[in-house]
């Protein structure tokens, strides 16, 4: 059985809206080492993804509240937040 | 040594308070901002009767306090208060009020413009627009708000 990593997935704004939840807990499984891998797997497993997911330069991320980048490594525990660009002011 | 005071704000924003606040005997400039939820009209929906403004609570926070230190280490700022709300905002209500005190009022002046251009781009909060049918949309980013905070030297302080 593969090694799995529980982590916590947050969506916000028009994120929150398409996927139809403000969080999830998943249990990723091994090999999927940084945020962009995550988003190519949850893009697969989702079907609602799409509008999400569809443009990648929209897909903005932090990383236990701090702001990080596809790049970013993934840990079991993580919390994981995609948002769209912001509009505040 | 500047006072610095932020918040995010789920109740009506009184600008007279956010003025009070950075008025003292002694600064010689007060400059403020207000911005305001408009009615613009959509032929598909109707007109705005309110913003909902959603936000990351986390991030959002200390990037409004990361702004007003900024502003007040960049201009010598004697007092800075930067409000901003959250939740659902009127048509006509206030939705961010920026005070700031200081010696002269180049530094007052720009430092208000400063906060609100940050404010516009670096900011985690999203606000969707509530039209008068019910309809609901978000707002995207807009070039001209990047433009603006990019005209900053040294420019955008946050990038999201």
């Amino acid at each position: 059985m593969a090694d799995t990593r529980h982590i916590t997935v947050r969506y916000f704004a028009a994120f929150r809206e398409a996927m139809g939840r403000a969080e999830m807990q998943i249990s990723v499984p091994d090999g999927i080492g940084t945020v962009s891998t995550l988003i190519d797997w949850l893009d697969v497993q989702n079907p609602y993804t799409a509008p999400v997911f569809a443009d990648r330069a929209r897909v903005h991320i932090a990383l236990n509240n701090v702001l990080a980048s596809g790049n970013t490594a993934i840990h079991a525990g993580d919390v994981v937040d995609l948002f769209p660009p912001v509009s505040g002011g | 040594m500047a006072i610095v005071e932020t918040a995010l704000v789920g109740a009506t924003l009184v600008p007279e308070i956010a003025y009070a606040d950075v008025y003292a005997a002694g600064s010689g400039a007060v400059a403020t901002f207000t911005g305001h939820v408009r009615g613009d009209a959509s032929k598909d929906y109707g007109q705005v009767k309110a913003l909902f403004l959603e936000h990351h609570p986390v991030l959002a926070a200390a990037q409004l306090q990361h702004v007003a230190h900024v502003a007040a280490a960049r201009w010598s700022l004697s007092h800075v208060v930067v409000l901003h709300r959250i939740g659902h905002v009127a048509q006509g209500a206030a939705i961010i009020c920026i005070a700031t005190s200081a010696a002269h009022r180049a530094n007052a002046l720009e430092s208000c413009a400063f906060v609100i251009d940050q404010c516009k781009t670096g900011i985690a909060l999203w606000k969707q627009e509530i039209f008068s049918n019910g309809a609901t949309r978000w707002v995207g980013p807009r070039n001209s708000d990047h433009e603006r905070t990019a005209a900053w030297t040294p420019g955008e302080i946050l990038t999201i």
